[in-house]
């Protein structure tokens, strides 16, 4: 029997402890595991999800994951709320009353690796919590629909299994964030498995990661004799996500394999890799920004536009009717 | 002949799904073209992502930009719907040019 003290807060600068830390508890196999709540305080989206997806993949394995302490770690409420136990298939009794959905974070919503699949009303909602409003003209609702809309398309063509998906907003810094995990064959295999000429034999997850990272690059842009006779993929999603949370003053964090990849404001982007052989099965996505840094999301798109050299031609105005 | 595509009642009014206008490109957009024009009315529409935009305007602009040109409009855009579709043209252009 395996035992893991889950750490009391995760946050974007510790978050590649608790991958390393789970991929270890991922790596010993079959062995029953217990996860010990007792400290757990506070866990940005993208932990909890994490979290979510790994105990999800243990128990669709047949592998025993106990939980210790969870009814009385001081986050057992919020990880209710978030419907972390129901989705891990664990009922516990509610002895709370629920916020009314889509005030300061959603619970956590599945994402369906279908071909195709309308995740429309789920990114709706996890919007919604972002930009505070059901404004559909609203410049932060619209960033953040982008965002998420970009994120779990990802997710839903890439990862082949179920991911997990959840949003927060934290009024007292103004900072909205994102979470998406998977237990799918993350960045490195998905490159290998569908003959991307991107993959080289040798590559390994840091060099994937940092392909993935750059503009006109997916593991399925080449794909042209589909069903449709072309790909649907143009592999710039991830660039035009990261520009965007650059000129915002956010933060994008990835981690897939035993890789993962930091970019906060415009500087330089921080990486690393998970020590001890760790490898996360999978891939985990974190989004961060400022609402108050959103003023014009059709500059900001602009902006990212022509980050790719995409730029109109003034004759494009005959185009609109 | 002009067909038109109500963007809103085919996708609602956030288009996100870019394996969805694939499909559509291909399955419904590409035959209407090869009969005659083709509009897309985004009227109701208020977002939209690259994936999509591009899975569809782009693809479609980069098969035959002439034709393209010649035969493809876009009505009742708000200025974040026209962003998307300068966008995707710049690529279909780009990549019509290189296949060229």
């Amino acid at each position: 029997m395996l035992y893991f003290k889950l750490p009391a807060k995760v946050f974007e600068a510790n978050i590649p402890k608790l991958i390393c830390d789970l991929a270890q508890l991922d790596r010993d196999g079959s062995e029953a595991v217990t996860l010990d709540f007792l400290r757990v305080e506070y866990w940005i989206p993208a932990g909890v999800v994490l979290m979510c997806s790994m105990v999800k993949k243990w128990t669709e394995s047949g592998r025993e994951v106990s939980f210790k302490n969870h009814l009385m770690c001081a986050a057992c409420s919020y990880l209710q709320r978030m419907d972390f136990f129901d989705r891990v298939g664990m009922k516990l009794p509610e002895n709370f009353r629920r916020h009314a959905p889509g005030t300061s974070f959603v619970e956590i919503q599945q994402v369906f690796p279908a071909p195709m699949r309308y995740h429309d009303p789920m990114v709706r909602r996890l919007a919604e919590c972002l930009a505070g409003t059901q404004d559909r003209m609203d410049d932060v609702l619209r960033f953040s629909e982008y965002a998420l809309g970009e994120v779990v398309g990802n997710c839903q063509q890439h990862a082949e299994k179920p991911g997990f998906a959840s949003a927060q907003y934290v009024s007292s810094r103004d900072w909205a964030r994102i979470g998406i995990a998977d237990y799918g064959i993350g960045i490195l295999e998905s490159f290998k498995k569908h003959g991307s000429p991107h993959y080289s034999d040798g590559m390994d997850h840091s060099q994937a990661l940092d392909r993935a990272m750059k503009p006109w690059v997916s593991s399925k842009t080449h794909l042209v004799q589909g069903p449709y006779r072309s790909s649907p993929n143009k592999g710039i999603g991830l660039t035009m996500i990261r520009n965007m949370l650059a000129a915002t003053g956010g933060q994008l964090f990835l981690a897939s394999g035993n890789a993962w990849v930091r970019f906060e404001n415009d500087h330089e982007a921080e990486s690393g890799t998970l020590p001890g052989g760790a490898v996360l099965r999978g891939t985990v996505v974190s989004l961060g920004f400022a609402r108050s840094q959103v003023d014009n999301f059709r500059l900001i798109l602009s902006e990212a536009q022509q980050a790719l050299n995409l730029t109109p031609e003034p004759g494009d105005d005959m185009f609109f009717v | 002949m002009k067909t038109i595509f109500p963007m809103e009642e085919r996708f609602g009014s956030f288009l996100s799904d870019g394996n969805l206008a694939n499909a559509f490109r291909f399955t419904e957009v590409e035959p209407a073209l090869a009969r005659g024009f083709v509009v897309f009315d985004f009227r109701g529409v208020t977002n939209m992502t690259s994936s999509f935009c591009n899975a569809l305007v782009a693809t479609l602009a980069a098969r035959d930009f002439n034709e393209f040109s010649a035969k493809v409009r876009f009505s009742n855009c708000d200025a974040l719907i026209q962003t998307f579709i300068r966008g995707a043209v710049a690529i279909g252009r780009r990549e019509a040019a290189e296949v060229a």
